[in-house]
């Protein structure tokens, strides 16, 4: 006997519930992609939120909030300023702008020691 | 009274010795400014693009003019703000300044170039220049 239409939408809800549940478990979980870790480190420069010209340079520059090398981070840059009063988030020359001590662009130089 | 001239004569050569001192402990030393426009030369000469290697030639153009240069580009960082007034401006030696003007020649010309591999090839001899 063919299942009736009641009997579909009734399954559909409840794959929907299934898949909203694991969702749920996941993120308290915190194995979600792009959750947890991320979540406690300060975020110091939105693009998006930029000019489009301040957007541009540091797209030039190839900013990132993290830099993929330890050894080479802003708070090692010369052109890198340390947040007063122990902020998360300094200054750069370069840029004029915030900067991520954690992160990094094609023109970093090391600070001299 | 007026003091006899050759009583002020070593009086004057004090003060003249001190001025000469203190001008020459507030002169900016440019060796910074010109190891940072040869930092940034090196960086426009290993760029990947035409836009990132004139961005970086920029840079070398302000650290070696200066923010009151006629060649300086407000709208390109300064990555030597903090070190003087342009490396240039703050060099004395005619012979270095004639030097770092012939670098800066070479920063213009590949500026005006839209050929990445010809803008690269200025940015390099700029480097080059400035070592």
């Amino acid at each position: 006997m063919a299942p009736s239409v009641g009997s579909a939408a009734t399954q559909g809800r409840r794959a929907a519930l299934r898949r909203l549940t694991a969702f749920l478990l996941a993120g308290a979980a915190g194995i979600t992609p792009g959750y947890g870790k991320e979540s406690k480190e300060a975020v110091c420069v939105n693009l998006s939120a930029l000019s489009p010209a301040e957007s541009k340079r540091r797209r030039l520059d190839n900013y990132t909030e993290k830099s993929s090398d330890p050894g080479k981070t802003c708070s090692g840059c010369t052109f890198f300023t340390p947040g007063a009063g122990g902020a998360a988030c300094g200054q750069c020359l370069i840029f004029n702008g915030p900067a991520n001590p954690h992160g990094r662009c094609d023109d970093w130089s090391a600070r001299p020691a | 009274m007026l003091p006899h001239p050759s009583r002020l004569f070593p009086t004057g050569v004090v003060a003249l010795v001190l001025t000469g001192l203190s001008t020459a402990a507030l002169a900016t030393d440019p060796t910074p400014e010109v190891a940072t426009a040869a930092t940034h030369a090196g960086f426009a000469a290993q760029a990947a693009t035409l836009e990132q290697s004139h961005m970086h030639l920029h840079h070398t153009v302000n650290c070696l003019v200066g923010p009151k240069g006629q060649e300086f580009d407000t709208n390109e960082a300064n990555p030597c703000q903090k070190l003087g007034d342009g490396a240039i401006p703050d060099t004395t030696d005619a012979t270095a300044k004639a030097k770092l003007t012939a670098a800066l020649a070479k920063a213009e010309a590949g500026l005006k170039s839209n050929d990445l591999t010809v803008v690269k090839k200025a940015a390099a001899e700029t480097q080059s220049s400035l070592k």
